[in-house]
């Protein structure tokens, strides 16, 4: 039985569901590029060769299956109408998003992203799980496992933003995951420092988990938490991204460890009365679990050995007092 | 319900499971040394047999969270077999004193009055000359081994907590009331208890929870017949942490101040385990518990030198620390050597 009503007929563009067909897998504009500008020309000069895929669904409704950036282009160059082949009301959902699939592969398969969003679509359309587990999730590269579909529509849930940068940096399912952890306010708020500071990803992750444990611990709110810290001075100050980004995770830092801090800010007071040559270096644990000091000497001549030794003599009680404090 | 070990389906609902128990027969070797062995931290050295898996309490620390494989609840029926893999391990050193847990993946008495596994333990250990058993619980389900010939071989221990903690994060766990009565009921039958204060849980004003847990305990038994207390703090490897607050999200454990160890586990910063524990052995001290075997649970050496003024040279050395301690208090242990 064939599903596809003719081979093409001519549809009005205006009677088309682009932006808003419900095959639109990821709602996101079409960015300019030289595809997209090769794709035009290609169009003005030839026309269009091969006819976009469009579903007529039960409602009379006509949505676009395959060819969004061509019926976009051909919306924006004045085109009223299009040739299109028609896929029937009574099509199985599981073939036209097969088509999809195939026809956007490249697209949906970029990202963790695009691919969760491709099975969240099965999943609104109303495919039953077990024909996404068995059939999609493989194609996808996922193991055919419930599991998966539940972080597919824990991740499709982050705000917009942060989807779009997991999207675009193409952050693994456990990285996606892990951020579902966070409240929506917390992420909307870290990822729009992403301009203002010099953010990877594990910088971002260990702000959002320094912030969320402080909130939690201290019962805050995370506006009056970010003025405690005088988050909005540092990103307006007159300073590189770089120290920035540095003063903030500082800031951070003393606020989720302040024992730690303490502790830390008084061994280093000791170590800078120490007053060591610069040829001999002090290395500890800063998370002062391990309770040992080692020293490094560089030698360059026998009179670095020699001031090094002097000066180590007179360390016994900076170094007693180092120890005392791990 | 019994099951055969090959009908056991693996399963991966971590709750779900614990509403199903499975007797088991012995797959393998099920006598082994405490699985937290790590170099850089003091081990008591304990032996433990893996007779129990999950369990049906669900403290918001538990590693076993993100721990086991199949969350199948499990206990092994086969007492026999355990016994013969325990006797020929323990006729190979019978110079040494064993001690042997059951609570490595599971509570030792949760599940007693429906397997009665414990008290089959319970007296075959009171003919082995060179180990004793520990049965370790959350629980109050003592009634099936207070008319047991123990022989004196085996310690009943408590896992400890103040009462706040119980509530906030031992879930279907026995109450403290009922745990201290539970031990005063083993004691009375002859018993020998342990104490473990693991995991200590820092929170505001627990200097005063902890002294106070430290004085009930003690006015249900008495310092002589407690075989050993530990004291440990919570720890947890990190990825557990998100689990935690999956599975507990109102727990406040997660929040608080903690760093990575060199055994890849959370712990709360050293000078707050320092605190929590001069203030717990502090109080053990005052309640006359000082020669009980006290020993930190996988702390490092200068923790032990901060608590307690020495610390062990190596496990063994904790080992042998712990038997002589038992050999001197409690001269019937040794007995049949």
């Amino acid at each position: 039985m064939s599903y596809v009503k003719t081979d093409s007929e001519q549809l009005l563009l205006d009677d088309l569901q682009i932006e808003h067909s419900k095959y639109c897998f990821i709602r996101e504009g079409i960015s300019e590029n030289n595809y997209l500008s090769s794709l035009e020309r290609s169009l003005n000069t030839l026309g269009l060769l091969e006819p976009l895929v469009v579903h007529s669904d039960t409602r009379g409704e006509i949505h676009l299956v395959d060819g969004f950036k061509r019926a976009v282009l051909l919306k924006r160059n004045g085109a009223r109408h299009c040739r299109v082949k028609v896929l029937s009301s009574e099509t199985p959902l599981d073939y036209i998003l097969n088509l999809l699939f195939l026809s956007q592969s490249h697209r949906i398969s970029f990202s963790f992203v695009s691919r969760a969003s491709f099975v969240n679509l099965c999943l609104d359309l109303g495919l039953e799980n077990k024909q996404i587990i068995n059939q999609f999730l493989p194609l996808l590269g996922f193991e055919g496992h419930e599991t998966i579909m539940r972080n597919c529509a824990k991740v499709i849930k982050l705000p917009k933003l942060v989807l779009e940068f997991c999207d675009k940096k193409r952050l693994s399912m456990k990285q996606c995951v892990h951020l579902t952890h966070f409240s929506d306010e917390l992420l909307t708020i870290v990822f729009s420092w992403k301009d203002i500071l010099n953010l990877t990803v594990s910088l971002i992750e260990e702000l959002l988990e320094g912030l969320e444990t402080i909130l939690r611990r201290e019962s805050l709110d995370l506006y009056v938490l970010l003025k405690e810290l005088g988050v909005d001075d540092l990103l307006m100050a007159s300073i590189s991204p770089q120290v920035k980004t540095e003063k903030l995770r500082r800031k951070i830092k003393i606020k989720k460890y302040p024992v730690l801090s303490r502790v830390n800010e008084k061994i280093e007071k000791t170590k800078n009365e120490m007053n060591l040559p610069c040829h001999v270096l002090l290395y500890r644990d800063q998370s002062i679990e391990n309770h040992k000091l080692d020293f490094k000497i560089h030698i360059k001549k026998i009179e670095d050995l020699e001031t090094a030794l002097e000066k180590l003599q007179q360390t016994k009680t900076s170094v007693e007092k180092i120890l005392e404090a791990l | 319900m019994a099951s055969k070990a090959s009908e056991i389906p693996v399963a991966l609902d971590y709750r779900e499971c614990k509403k199903k128990l499975h007797i088991t027969s012995r797959r393998g070797e099920v006598m082994d040394v405490c699985s937290t062995f790590n170099e850089k931290y003091i081990c008591c050295n304990v032996h433990v047999l893996k007779t129990v898996s999950n369990c049906p309490f669900d403290c918001s620390y538990c590693f076993l969270q993100n721990y086991l494989t199949n969350t199948a609840m499990q206990v092994i029926g086969d007492t026999k077999a355990i016994m013969q893999e325990v006797l020929e391990r323990t006729q190979k050193e019978p110079g040494r004193l064993f001690r042997v847990g059951t609570w490595e993946l599971g509570d030792s008495l949760a599940l007693e009055n429906m397997t009665k596994s414990a008290s089959e333990l319970i007296i075959a250990f009171a003919k082995l000359p060179n180990a004793i058993l520990e049965l370790k619980t959350k629980s109050d389900v003592v009634e099936p081994l207070l008319s047991l010939e123990h022989n004196g071989k085996t310690v009943v221990s408590w896992s400890l907590n103040p009462e706040s903690v119980i509530r906030r994060e031992e879930h279907k766990t026995a109450s403290l009331v009922k745990r201290l009565a539970a031990m005063a009921k083993v004691y009375r039958a002859g018993y020998l208890i342990g104490l473990h204060f693991d995991p200590m849980i820092y929170f505001e004003g627990f200097e005063k929870d902890y002294e106070d847990l430290v004085i009930r305990i003690f006015q249900v038994i008495t310092p002589e017949r407690v075989a050993w207390i530990s004291i440990g703090s919570l720890r947890f490897n990190p990825e557990m942490k998100k689990t935690i607050e999956n599975n507990f999200p109102k727990t406040m454990l997660t929040a608080a101040e903690m760093v990575l160890g060199d055994d890849h586990k959370m712990r709360y910063v050293k000078p707050l385990r320092v605190l929590m524990y001069r203030n717990l052995y502090k109080a053990l001290v005052k309640a006359g518990a000082k020669d009980c075997n006290i020993y930190l649970c996988m702390e490092r050496w200068d923790m032990w030198e901060k608590i307690f003024g020495f610390y062990p040279d190596s496990y063994e050395h904790l080992d042998y620390l712990m038997a002589k301690n038992l050999y001197e208090r409690f001269p019937g242990i040794a007995r049949s050597l």
